[in-house]
């Protein structure tokens, strides 16, 4: 071996030694940063903890809000909650998912739907009070639905609108195309290989989405506001479920659309800029019940796209 | 006169029995029928196709034989898929394709490029099976019996008959009988393929098409698929595009060379291999491009 290979091999070994060190300074960095995250959260969820666990029973979810902190509750704000997330799940799905279908199986690509895209994208980062006095320009008053159930569902369904259509077409995109030629390739027209492979391939990835863009639109409080939902209820909707044949009333459901209602958090904003310190309790303890709900759908989401996923593979 | 009609019914007879003869050694010779036109299958004439401004094929005229295997061979990019998907018409899914010419399809001799034709209904009568297995992510169950659902028929023991049978004339029955509720995914690549090929043949085509489809195979399944295609020509005509000049030669009954989307030499496969009329086709065939 001559000399200058001896030391072109010494250099080798200094360099890999070199990019070895910085393979350690960089993972030690990147458990800095998530160590940095995680307390993070954990010191929010624990501060949840600490300040709102005494006030987290059955009875404040089952109280109206009351001026008395510790006979206040819950009640009207999650059934609230319930109601506006059903209205605003099933907005955005019914315009959403045929949207992102359209755009993505049946629509040519041309400067048109170059723009729809871009917009649509642009309308995930618009801020979510501007969509607040978009819905109070056109629902609250041109529309007439007033400071309602109905308006706080499409509200937040529009909210939800752009994330549900770019899932829609990212999950609709990861479908080979060859599974689409094998199915035309049988004579299936258009709308059979929608409906029987499209559809049912991406549902998963719908699903995923649909679930996500609600747990982020289930914390929303800036476009509720802005529309006039009330930070003081002390009823119930009419539910339009009764007890007696045939378990469904049109009039009540009608009734329930129209009602005034409050959220979680407007009603955890609500207590928050209260002065009392009891009522700051009752804000965390609020905030755990709005925090377990979204785990819950988060869950929900992760054990779908599990299940989904094992069903369909390429 | 009675013994006149006699001797006249004795020798029309004789002449009846002395032609089924003659059309049956026909048959075992396996020689290219000569009957017109309801031997041949399709009738390509001057057949162009663009993709967009870029002429992909360029004056087809090829007359293919039913119940008989057409192999197209010729080096990567000379037309042949583009060709094999004119056939079904796979390429009116994608916009700014256009063809010209015609392929008759007999025996009702309709045009199959022809705009007033629905490609749907092309594609119910030719089937298709492509390069890498595509089976649906659905059962072993349900992806044969996709094209009959979807041909209209619903009684489940006709369905479970027909599948039953497909999956029989694909060899893949005893493999997967237990378990046609298993997704097909489930299956190996060449089973996958074999799969897809019961997926075809359950809609009965009359035309077969198969695009290079052992490409993604290794040999133990690939040969497993090349008998069942020797096997299907018993039921529908067979065209099959593919890389591996061995493979065309071994299963092919007619050969077409194709050369930067022109056909230049079509004939039976043993001439083709053995004494080509074309300098091209001798090239490509010894190896010398392609």
């Amino acid at each position: 071996m001559s000399k200058g290979s001896v030391e072109a091999q010494q250099h080798l070994l200094y360099r890999i030694k070199k990019l070895r060190f910085m393979d350690t300074v960089f993972e030690a960095l990147g458990i800095i940063a998530v160590f940095l995250v995680m307390t993070f959260i954990f010191a929010i969820i624990l501060d949840l903890f600490m300040d709102g666990l005494r006030r987290l029973s059955l009875g404040f979810l089952t109280s109206y809000p009351s001026r008395f902190p510790e006979k206040a509750g819950i009640l009207s704000a999650w059934v609230g909650t319930i109601y506006v997330m059903a209205g605003a799940v099933f907005w955005s799905v019914i315009l959403g998912v045929p949207a992102g279908i359209y755009l993505e199986e049946y629509a040519r690509k041309n400067w048109l739907t170059s723009i729809i895209e871009i917009n649509i994208n642009n309308l995930a980062a618009v801020p979510s009070i501007i969509y607040g006095l978009l819905a109070l320009g056109i629902f609250v008053y041109r529309l007439g639905f007033g400071e309602s159930i109905l308006t706080g569902g499409l509200t937040l369904g529009f909210l939800m609108l752009p994330v549900i259509v770019v899932a829609t077409r990212e999950s609709i995109k990861r479908i080979p195309q060859s599974i689409r030629e094998a199915a035309y390739s049988m004579g299936a027209t258009k709308w059979e290989t929608v409906r029987d492979h499209v559809i049912p391939y991406s549902a998963g990835g719908i699903l995923t989405g649909v679930i996500i863009a609600a747990s982020r639109a289930i914390g929303e409080t800036a476009p509720l506001i802005t529309i006039g939902a009330l930070t003081f209820i002390a009823f119930l909707p009419p539910s339009p479920i009764k007890a007696d044949f045939p378990f469904v009333s049109w009039d009540s459901f009608v009734e329930m659309l129209k009602s005034p209602f409050t959220v979680i958090p407007i009603q955890m904003f609500n207590w928050i800029s209260r002065p009392q310190k009891e009522f700051h309790e009752n804000a965390a303890a609020a905030g755990l019940v709005l925090i377990a709900l979204t785990l819950v759908m988060n869950s929900l989401a992760l054990f779908l796209r599990y299940k989904v996923r094992r069903r369909v593979k390429w | 006169m009675v013994r006149n009609l006699a001797i006249k019914t004795l020798n029309m007879v004789q002449k009846k029995l002395k032609e089924d003869q003659e059309d049956d050694s026909f048959n075992r010779k396996d020689s290219m029928p000569k009957k017109e036109p309801g031997d041949i299958k399709l009738e390509v004439e001057d057949l162009s196709f663009f993709y967009g401004n870029v002429q992909a094929l360029k004056n087809i005229n090829i007359k293919i034989p039913s119940y008989q295997i057409t192999a197209i061979i010729g080096a990567s990019g000379c037309g042949k898929t583009t060709f094999l998907r004119c056939i079904n018409r796979m390429h009116d899914l994608y916009s700014k394709n256009g063809y010209s010419g015609k392929i008759i399809l007999y025996p009702d001799g309709i045009n199959i490029i022809d705009k007033k034709v629905d490609p749907i209904s092309i594609r119910m009568r030719a089937g298709m099976v492509f390069q890498k297995p595509n089976p649906f992510p659905k059962s072993i169950y349900e992806n044969v019996a996709y094209g009959l659902k979807i041909k209209g028929i619903k009684d489940k023991k006709t369905l479970d008959e027909k599948v039953e049978w497909a999956l029989r004339a694909s060899a893949l029955w005893e493999e997967v009988k237990d378990r046609l509720k298993e997704n097909a995914y489930s299956l190996s690549g060449g089973q996958q393929q074999r799969l897809c090929i019961a997926r075809a043949i359950a809609m009965d085509p009359e035309v077969l098409l198969f695009d290079e489809p052992t490409s993604a195979l290794d040999p133990v399944s690939t040969s497993k698929i090349e008998e069942l295609i020797l096997e299907l020509k018993q039921h529908t005509t067979v065209i099959i595009v593919t890389h591996n000049m061995q493979q065309a030669a071994r299963i092919s009954d007619y050969t077409a060379f194709m050369h930067l989307g022109e056909l230049v030499e079509f004939d039976r496969t043993e001439k083709i291999f053995t004494n080509p009329s074309n300098k091209l086709t001798e090239d490509y065939i010894t190896g010398r491009f392609g």
